[in-house]
């Protein structure tokens, strides 16, 4: 038989350690000769002629160890010592391993090894305790595995050892069930060896918690330690026992998997939090770095805990993501407060979405009560801000009416809020009106009964509500514009506990004419909000017209000349829902009139003309040249096809340009190819693109040319808007700027130039085909219709009578061109006409408060009723109406009742 | 509930500690009888014959009740063959390696023969123990009468 050197060490290593005497003995070698023959029969019968060393140390493992070694060579016990080659081996028998299953020693392990990580790990489940208070320490699940882990480990252990210590020897099963359990023994150190020194600073508090009983929980990792190295010391005396479970242990290995492991887990937890902690820095420079590094490693959640409260560090009313394990290497008990506006800035950097789009994180668990008493800072302000959990749009209808001859719609809206929290809460949110559309009627139920609004100057209006709403809490709603387009809502106090506040919002809409004979028109819908909108929640819509109306998924109904539609309206369906109307029996209408029921003076008769005027052609080109301007936020990424397949229909007249990268520069790209190649990422402010295509459009020379900017929400004031102003204010070329919001969202843009008539409002783009015809429309020089208005004591010859609205429609139009006025008394003298004929513009806006002693104490005008917009009956009163209704009724107990 | 809960605890760990107590006397108990036997079976095994240590210790490994690990015989043969109670001598082998043969000394076997009477006489002593016992009981009960 051949022998390895190995193999022969290995003999020579146990005969030694089992003597305890030196190779030359008689003992030695007696049993090192009885041992090599016994190991050269086995291997023989096995079939081979070379002994390597696992064959030897599996023989040995078979073999077992001496039951009467310590008396056998007992009086070698002196000569170990004194050689100094034994070891504590050497006093390793039978009665030892039998130690480790005393009954007190299993209770003290199962407990401190087992029950004790259970109970910590279901109650960081169940309540979250350390999330709030210390930091998250299982943000994930792989975490909650990782813990989970250890007491599965110990309990593995715990069953291996009662094995190997009953049966007194190592069958196959127990040497592999051994491996598998050194290697995970090995891969829990790490964590706990982690846990224990991130919970090391709240040991002393934990200590004198158990002096009452409590506190045993952050105590878990380090008490899980010192198990472990009671759990090692028996696996080495189990080894040093049972001469096969030597060298296969797979702990080192498990602990380099286990480190791995944790550093795959952690590591990105630690960039993140450098990342975080860069971006939220007032060094601007640092601050780049900083949405660098989130862009790359995360920390979205963080900025927008940070955003929504702060910090994420508040003490038991805080609300947050909860604290990663590096926030508390990084900032200890250490509280830093950073000011929302930077987070709320830098989260829309880098994500390209307003804060508030996306829901707060989750609210601390078993604090909720206290969290009711969170401060809402944005109360009483201008903008919309987060969202506020608990209340919510409870139900929504619409009715509208479109007139035929003066082509405007006047539609009602009816909102109610509810609110499940137990303080009250103010409501806000941004309505996004079709082109042109005006609010011409606000009412508010106060007790039950509907109370008008009154209308005066924006600024008297909003000092009205802060008043009454801020300081008095009291009930009041407030409508302002808010942008091109875009008005501002908001209402307080929605009462707590369920509480109802219900209001109505009247909207005059002029329809958008294709032809002589179609006309179409959208419907306002929700831009932004700080109130969450159920999935089941439907917008109820009535539309009723002198025209044939049709839209998508409406059922509709026609009595005489009369049609109406009705639907109920998803409410992320509501912006693109689109209602056509169409004149079967066109007439001209190009003069109307009506009697003027605001105007005080004689001439209440007021007359409107429609007037085509031709554009101004400067140069050899017909057609506008217009200039394309995309946002290249994140959010319009869902927009990219769309655009895409637009620009396959351009003409020489039109060039594409992208607000592209974090250098916020205009990129030119008049292909597809170009242009699929941005990418689109973060959050732009788009200011100084815009002017860089005011400067660009200013040099096309002889040639009129417009500005369409593509965009989402800008909810970020930059601060470079005045700049933007100016350009547009201050030029000897006019350029128009068309603004389309293709996702909606807070915009500071749209807010900060509301007055700015080269600022104008968006056409509604819900696809490639709309945005091919608004680029059309602004491309090719057609003429604009404008109206001639005509004031007069008598009746007018000719032309048709039609309904009020037309009064409040040049009310609007005389509003804006006092808005155009570059000078402050013209724009004054727009106010009080935008008061009198009840109607939202950039100069004014509504109120209503809920006594008139705060009317009076707020220096407004007590409203009335008189003149205040309503819904036409159609057709006048005969009994075509009551047909009409009857059959509205019927089809819709139809289909409830289907 | 604290308090209780950590009280029941320890009872039950106190219990539990017991009887370990008792399960180390009866190892120990048993570990000291078998040395003594183990040694009289390995030479009573090569009374009549010598073999060589793996088939020796198969034997012994294999005797039911004895429960001993080959570990343990190899050390005995040993100190037995110190004791001159046997002798060894190394054989080639046309089967496999070499072999180490076993074989009682003068002195071992007799010595064997001691054991042998020692043994059988602490087997007919131990037999005896329950009738000693009842004629022990017969006599102080005559006496106590007798008082």
């Amino acid at each position: 038989m051949e022998w390895t050197d190995k193999a022969k060490q290995a003999l020579h290593d146990y005969v030694g350690k089992t003597t305890g005497q030196p190779a030359t003995s008689d003992t030695y070698q007696d049993l090192f000769s009885d041992l090599t023959a016994h190991v050269e029969e086995e291997v023989h019968q096995s079939g081979n002629t070379t002994i390597h060393e696992n064959a030897v140390l599996t023989v040995l493992g078979k073999v077992g160890g001496d039951e009467f070694e310590d008396e056998v060579i007992g009086s070698s016990a002196v000569n170990i010592g004194q050689q100094n080659t034994g070891s504590l081996e050497a006093n390793l028998n039978t009665n030892n391993i039998l130690k480790l299953q005393s009954a007190s020693k299993i209770f003290w392990a199962t407990l401190f090894t087992i029950i004790l990580p259970v109970i910590a790990l279901g109650v960081e489940l169940a309540t979250g305790a350390s999330k709030f208070g210390i930091f998250d320490p299982i943000p994930t699940w792989i975490h909650v595995v990782l813990i989970a882990l250890v007491p599965i480990t110990f309990i593995l252990y715990s069953c291996l050892k009662a094995s190997l210590v009953k049966d007194q020897k190592v069958t196959d099963d127990k040497l592999k069930h051994y491996k598998v359990i050194t290697a995970l023994m090995g891969f829990i150190f790490p964590a706990i060896l982690y846990y224990t020194l991130l919970f090391l600073p709240t040991t002393p508090f934990a200590i004198i918690g158990c002096l009452f009983l409590m506190g045993f929980l952050p105590l878990a990792p380090i008490v899980c330690l010192i198990g472990w190295f009671c759990a090692l010391s028996a696996l080495n005396m189990l080894s040093r026992h049972f001469i096969e479970l030597r060298k296969v242990s797979f702990l080192k290995w498990g602990m380099l998997a286990g480190f791995l492991s944790l550093l795959v887990l952690e590591v990105p937890s630690y960039l993140r939090q450098d990342a975080v902690t860069d971006a939220m820095s007032s060094d601007l420079e640092v601050q780049e770095k900083g949405i660098e590094k989130v862009l790359r490693y995360g920390g979205e959640e963080e900025i927008l805990s940070y955003s929504y409260y702060g910090n994420p560090r508040g003490g038991m009313n805080s609300r947050g993501s909860g604290k990663t394990a590096a926030y508390w290497v990084s900032n200890g008990f250490k509280s830093k407060r950073i000011d929302p506006k930077i987070a709320r800035e830098v989260y829309y950097r880098i994500t390209g979405e307003p804060f508030n789009a996306i829901k707060p994180p989750e609210a601390q668990r078993g604090y909720t009560e206290f969290n009711e008493f969170d401060w809402d800072h944005d109360h009483g302000g201008d903008i919309v801000a987060g969202q506020t959990a608990g209340l919510e749009l409870h139900s929504s209808r619409m009715d509208m009416h479109i007139d035929d001859a003066s082509k405007l719609g006047y539609l009602e809206w009816i909102i109610e809020f509810k609110n499940d929290n137990r303080t009250a809460k103010e409501a806000r949110m941004q309505v996004a009106l079709p082109h042109n559309a005006f609010v011409s009627k606000l009412t508010l139920w106060v007790n039950g009964e509907e109370c008008p609004a009154s209308f005066n100057t924006v600024g008297k209006v909003k000092a009205a509500y802060k008043k009454i709403a801020v300081q008095q809490r009291r009930d009041p709603v407030l409508v302002n514009v808010s942008g091109a387009d875009r008005v501002m809502l908001q209402c307080f106090p929605v009462p707590s506990d369920g509480g109802i506040m219900k209001m109505k919002v009247g909207i005059t809409i002029p329809l958008d004419l294709i032809d002589s004979e179609a006309s179409k028109t959208y419907l306002p819908y929700i831009a932004v909000r700080n109130f969450g909108i159920s999935e089941n929640l439907k917008h109820e819509l009535f539309a009723q017209s002198d025209l044939v109306l049709s839209s998508a998924d409406s059922s509709k109904q026609k009595v005489g000349t009369f049609s109406a539609i009705q639907m109920s309206i998803d409410n992320q369906d509501l912006k693109s829902q689109r209602i056509d109307c169409v004149d079967m029996t066109p007439t001209d209408h190009t003069v109307i009139w009506t009697v003027d029921p605001f105007h005080a003076g004689d001439d209440k008769y007021l007359e409107r003309r429609d007037h085509m005027t031709l554009p101004e052609i400067t140069g050899g080109d017909v057609a506008n040249k217009v200039i394309v301007v995309i946002d290249s936020s994140a959010s319009l990424q869902k927009w990219k096809p769309m655009i895409a397949k637009s620009m396959g229909d351009k003409t020489a007249n039109v060039d594409f340009y992208v607000v592209g990268g974090r250098d916020e520069k205009l990129r030119k790209c008049n292909t597809v190819e170009e242009f699929e190649e941005i990418e689109f990422k973060g959050g732009v402010d788009n200011v100084p693109a815009l002017r860089e295509a005011l400067r660009i459009a200013k040099t096309y020379q002889g040639r009129s040319s417009s500005i369409l900017w593509l965009h989402g929400s800008q909810p970020v004031d930059f601060s470079t808007v005045p700049g933007l102003e100016q350009d547009l204010e201050r030029s000897l070329i006019s350029v128009p700027v068309y603004n389309v919001a293709l996702e909606d969202g807070a915009n500071y843009i749209l807010k900060a130039l509301k007055n700015n008539t080269h600022f104008r409002g968006g056409y509604r783009v819900v696809d490639a085909g709309d945005l091919v015809e608004v680029i059309g429309k602004i491309e090719t020089p057609m003429g604009e219709s404008k109206h001639v208005w005509v004031r007069g004591p008598s009746e007018p010859e000719g032309g048709q009578k039609v309904w009020d609205q037309i009064a409040r429609e040049w009310a609007f139009e005389s509003t804006q061109v006092a808005v155009t006025g570059r000078k402050s008394t013209k724009a004054d003298k727009g106010i009080p006409v935008a008061a009198r004929y009840q109607i939202v513009s950039p100069l004014s806006g509504a109120v209503v408060l809920e006594s008139n002693a705060q009317y009076l104490e707020t220096g407004l005008e007590i409203p009335d009723w008189e003149n205040s917009a309503e819904i036409p009956v159609v057709p006048e009163p005969s009994s075509s109406l009551l047909v009409l209704m009857g059959v509205i009724i019927v089809s819709l107990r139809r289909k409830r009742g289907e | 509930m604290y308090k209780k809960v950590a009280f029941y605890s320890l009872v039950c760990m106190l219990l539990v500690d017991r009887q370990s107590v008792m399960a180390e006397f009866y190892d120990n108990w048993t570990k000291q009888v078998r040395k003594g036997i183990i040694e009289y079976c390995i030479l009573a095994t090569l009374e009549n014959d010598e073999l060589y240590g793996y088939a020796l210790v198969k034997i012994i490994t294999s005797l039911p009740g004895l429960q001993v690990a080959e570990g343990t015989i190899y050390p005995l043969l040993s100190r037995l063959k110190k004791s001159g109670l046997l002798s060894s001598r190394l054989q080639e082998s046309h089967e496999g390696p070499a072999r180490k043969y076993y074989l009682l000394t003068k002195d071992g076997e007799i010595q064997l023969s001691h054991m042998h009477k020692y043994f059988k006489g602490m087997l007919t002593g131990i037999d005896q123990i329950e009738s000693i016992k009842s004629q022990l009981n017969t006599h102080s009960n005559k006496s106590s009468k007798s008082k």
